[in-house]
């Protein structure tokens, strides 16, 4: 069968071949492990712990009442160092929990569901363990089991498509654990009563695919499905209109058309709570890029800092030029190495200058490859000039709000426009001067 | 001749009409104008900069004689203008004293090394998005020019050191600028404030002086100085009382950072020669 | 702080490798095997006059520039390329100074004036032209019988183009001489077999998208063929109305300009059509012998309407 696949986007080379083969290593076990109390979209959690207090692997140290929101847990046993603002991926200071490691990751008790759990069980201790989506927008997964009344989720599709270029974290999990994966989507399943299973893989991973029609044989309602390697193929709503062949309206969630997408690594997460009791502290995470010695694989502490990963990776080499927290694509750019890694982190990539995009910008001549890449059918070369003139309710005529910010327009762009930069920019500041007019 | 007299009396005749049309038009459909939008329309500054939150200067004249604004609503204007249209619209009006931009970060490029090498678009608000600046100070002024570019009245000018310099003589004080800025460093003073404090950084005084040669270190000098005991520590911030101030100038000569400068109302002027002509 | 300073910037981190150069400097090469053939049949004059317009376009854009304190960039390709066009369009023999002062206007009131590259609305090239022929009528009317081999046109050579031969004598051309060029009319667009290889690369480099140009070569074949069937004695047959004149030449290299031309896919199709349709009437029933430049002069006009009214519908709306 022809592998299935959403129209337009881009086909980047993916650079997975540093690490595509290569076994998922434990990474290092650091001596402080600073973790942001803002982990996930949604609400900021609260420290649930004070300076000097112990804390034991798997203790909850932050959460928060709010609706939408995840609690931390600590990935190490040791002391509370510091409750104060450190260095964090976004280039500020943001409150961080500070733990000095006693290395010797004594656990609190875990203890996992029953054989058979309930909906209802399966939801609470998603909650509890702090599950979010660990394909990078980190979005509590348990809001996402708990759709909105009259919407029911009739299918469940795991997503191991990995269209970011570099990164190979989630190939390997497939390779390396299918069966978790598998266990964590029939808990998935069960916890929003779905019909069917798909599982999208894209086609450049034809041993993951293997592995996971090896491990789903026996289930008819799952069925692995094969995706064209183009970008951005993991996007969930371009995943969705690939495998169920439906759109997903405008700021509407995937549930509207009865579909629910999760990762393939926030399934094992799911897998090992439910099974085992135990929080989301680790993750799988690809260190690559021509400036890394040696590009490895890695599961890590959450609130690992990148210095430290980076130093287990056999340190930099060559001129690093870009240091990136996330895909090329997609991931933002560090000032340092000070920050952690933290859940929705997918990989840290050391690009060197040849790596990366030489920007010399010209001035749009109109070819209109944007239009032509553009998954989500926007006009992007438009939000430029809006954005320049400050033309701000042209933007939301022209559908700005359904951009994915995949960056296929400024990718193909021949004139470099930072086209996604510009909207980004315009969408914080129409939410900006729509709040001023709310408040006026 | 009856080749000319036809063409003239119909001529004539359609302009007869075209008047007459005219004439009741005006009469039936006028629209009653108050004479005071036009009279306040000629005090208002014209530049149509929206500081008062009406889309123009016409439309906030008609604001002000429905009774939606007040006289003190035109920022551009300043007392003066509130003083006049008060007149004319028969209200009192108290007065304030003028008001100028301000700066409130006085390191430069010189003084604040760069943290990063940034590419995109260069605007404050953008870069600011974009792993939260280059700038070593995450608090101080990026130097991308907003409030230079958002300035009605072009008194702002971005200096070769990458930071606003304000000309008291064209800054109405209309107060765009301080909504310009993404990281909140213009701020609107008045003769009434005699001592600015330049650096608007939440760090400790040791993170500071790692990033910036002017930012207060929060050594709390100028508190123990004061003969009159005018300051006060917010944080890691002096905060100074204008009442109590009488202008001594010792904090300023004592500050290590030399983060505490004069105000000197009405006397910045920017040093381009083009613009001076105003 | 940090021991590196590392660069920071908005996502994507990696782009494509094709730049504004890339496909300036691609159409030009494109449009060299029109080039030799001009110079085969019209004479080493030929040649020069290309240069001459080339040069010109090149030293127009940098006075505006330099003018307008704006960065210099005359070697992104795009003056080179609307030189080479506009030359293109011209009479073999025209006078070096009408060149000169028609790749002016080019540059500078087709492109220039309306800020530059990526902002003006009409062709430049074609702009050029169409000041010409409103200032110069009978020296960019005169047309030459081709040569061979790089020879020296003389004044004893004029003759007709195969669309004027058509038009007041109903006199067809030979579709194989009209294939390689060996008939009279403007330097470039004689040679179809030498323009086509060029927008074979084009094609192959993904550079021209087919809607534009078979839109306005399948349009134009069509209400010609038409026209043909009905009275085949007074309507010129829908081969020859492809191949004769400036058509592929404008088809394939003018109306293909990314910027004079809507940018999504509909509404390149309405362009094409819109301007075959327009080439059809002018040369059928216009004044005129030639249609393509003010054809395509016009759609450009429409192209910001164009633009606006096929917009896509977003993501997830239903139409």
């Amino acid at each position: 069968m022809r592998p299935l696949t959403f129209p337009r986007g881009i086909h980047p080379r993916d650079h997975k071949e540093a690490t595509n083969a290569k076994l998922i290593e434990d990474g290092p076990l650091p001596d402080v492990i600073i973790l942001p109390l803002q982990q996930s979209a949604g609400a900021c959690c609260l420290p649930a712990v004070d300076s000097g207090d112990k804390v034991l692997v798997g203790q909850k140290i932050g959460d928060s009442e709010a609706l939408i929101a995840a609690p931390i847990h600590s990935p190490v046993s040791g002391t509370v160092k510091a409750i104060e603002p450190r260095p964090h991926h976004t280039g500020l200071k943001l409150s961080s929990v500070v733990i000095e490691s006693d290395g010797q990751q004594k656990h609190v008790e875990c203890k996992g569901l029953s054989a058979n759990p309930s909906p209802d069980e399966i939801r609470r201790k998603v909650r509890d363990a702090g599950i979010v989506g660990l394909g990078g927008a980190a979005f509590p997964t348990q809001v996402k089991l708990d759709p909105p009344k009259g919407q029911e989720i009739v299918s469940l599709i795991i997503n191991g498509c990995e269209c970011e270029p570099y990164l190979t974290g989630d190939h390997r999990i497939m390779v390396e654990e299918p069966e978790q994966i598998l266990d964590g989507m029939l808990l998935l399943m069960k916890a929003v009563e779905a019909e069917n299973g798909y599982i999208g893989i894209e086609t450049n991973k034809p041993d993951a695919i293997e592995a996971m029609i090896a491990v789903t044989e026996k289930y008819p309602d799952i069925e692995v499905i094969a995706l064209e390697e183009k970008y951005p193929q993991g996007s969930e709503k371009q995943l969705i209109e690939a495998i169920l062949d439906v759109q997903v309206a405008p700021n509407m969630l995937p549930c509207s058309v009865g579909a629910l997408v999760q990762n393939v690594a926030t399934s094992i997460a799911v897998s090992k709570a439910c099974r085992d009791g135990l929080p989301l502290v680790e993750r799988v995470i690809t260190v690559s890029g021509n400036g890394i010695a040696t590009p490895k694989n890695l599961r890590v502490a959450v609130g690992t800092r990148v210095s430290d990963v980076i130093d287990f990776c056999g340190g930099t080499r060559d001129q690093v030029v870009k240091l990136i927290l996330g895909g090329p694509m997609m991931g933002t750019t560090l000032v340092g190495r000070e920050a952690p890694v933290v859940k929705g982190t997918s990989a840290i990539l050391a690009l060197t200058n040849d790596e990366i995009a030489k920007v010399d910008v010209h001035p749009c001549i109109k070819c209109g490859k944007c239009v032509e890449v553009c998954p989500m059918l926007l006009l992007p070369y438009r939000f430029g000039a809006m954005v320049e003139f400050g033309v701000f309710d042209e933007l939301e005529d022209n559908h700005i709000f359904n951009c994915i910010e995949c960056g296929s327009c400024a990718f193909i762009c021949p004139s470099q426009l930072p086209l996604v930069q510009y909207i980004k920019l315009g969408k914080y500041s129409l939410a900006q001067s729509r709040e001023k007019s709310r408040s006026a | 001749m009856s080749d000319l007299i036809a063409p003239i009396v119909s001529m004539g005749a359609i302009g007869a009409v075209l008047a007459l049309i005219l004439v009741i038009a005006d009469r039936k459909l006028r629209v009653k104008e108050d004479q005071r939008v036009e009279k306040i329309l000629e005090i208002l500054p014209g530049s149509n900069c929206g500081a008062c939150g009406a889309p123009g200067c016409r439309q906030f004249a008609e604001q002000l004689v429905s009774g939606e604004q007040g006289p003190a609503g035109c920022m551009a204007g300043g007392p003066e203008v509130a003083k006049k249209i008060g007149s004319i619209l028969g209200v009192e009006v108290k007065v304030g004293l003028p008001q100028k931009a301000r700066v409130l970060c006085l390191g430069g490029n010189l003084e604040s090394q760069p943290r990063a090498q940034y590419e995109g678009i260069r605007d404050c608000q953008a870069v600011t998005l974009q792993s939260g600046g280059d700038k070593s100070c995450v608090y101080g002024c990026l130097g991308y020019g907003n409030c230079a570019r958002a300035c009605p009245f072009d008194a702002i000018e971005m200096t070769d050191n990458g930071l606003p310099l304000v000309d008291d003589f064209l800054c109405t004080g209309c107060e765009i600028c301080v909504a310009a800025c993404p990281r909140q460093l213009m701020a609107m003073k008045t003769e009434e404030t005699k001592i600015l404090v330049g650096c608007s950084s939440l760090e400790k005084g040791k993170a500071v002086k790692q990033v910036c040669a002017r930012g207060c270190i929060a050594c709390k000098l100028c508190v123990k100085v004061c003969p009159q005991d005018a300051i006060v520590m917010d944080g890691n911030l002096p905060v100074i009382d204008d009442k109590k101030c009488d202008d001594c100038g010792i904090c300023v000569e004592k500050c290590p950072t030399d983060s505490l400068v004069e105000n000197l109302i009405n006397q910045l002027r920017r040093t381009s020669e083009k613009k001076k002509a105003v | 702080m940090t021991e590196e300073k590392l660069k920071i910037s908005p996502a994507p981190h990696i782009a494509t490798t094709e730049t504004v150069e890339n496909i300036m400097y691609s159409v030009i090469y494109s449009l060299i095997p029109a080039g030799i053939v001009a110079g085969y049949f019209f004479g080493l004059r030929a040649i020069a006059l290309i240069i001459t317009c080339i040069l010109t376009s090149i030293a127009t854009e940098y006075v505006f520039q330099k003018v307008r304190a704006k960065p210099i960039s005359v070697f992104d390709g795009s003056a080179i390329l609307t030189g080479f066009l506009f030359a293109l369009t011209l009479s073999p023999r025209l006078p070096f100074y009408m060149a000169m002062i028609g790749a002016v206007v080019a540059i500078g009131i087709g492109k220039q004036v309306f800020g530059g590259l990526g902002h003006n609305i009409f062709n430049p090239a074609l702009v050029g032209r169409a000041f010409l022929v409103a200032a110069f009528p009978v020296a960019m009317g005169s047309w030459y019988q081709p040569l061979t081999r790089f020879g020296v046109l003389t004044d004893a050579s004029t003759g007709a183009t195969p669309l004027a031969l058509m038009k007041f004598e109903f006199e067809t051309t030979a579709i194989s001489s009209m294939f390689f060029g060996q008939i009279s009319g403007a330097l470039g667009e004689t040679s179809a077999a030498a323009l086509l290889a060029g927008a074979a690369y084009l094609f192959y480099k993904g550079y021209i998208e087919w809607r534009i140009p078979f839109g306005l070569v399948g349009t134009v074949a069509g209400v010609s063929g038409i026209m043909w069937l009905i009275d085949p004695g007074r309507y010129p047959d829908p081969v020859f109305s492809v191949f004769a004149g400036g058509l592929i030449l404008g088809a394939f290299f003018m109306a293909t300009d990314y910027v004079t031309s809507p940018i999504t896919p509909v509404g390149k199709l309405i362009f094409g059509i819109g301007g075959g349709l327009l080439v059809v009437v002018i040369r059928l029933w216009g004044g005129m012998q030639e249609g393509v430049m003010y054809g395509i002069l016009l759609m450009n006009a429409l192209t910001p309407i164009i633009n606006r009214y096929t917009r896509p519908t977003t993501f997830g709306v239903k139409q």
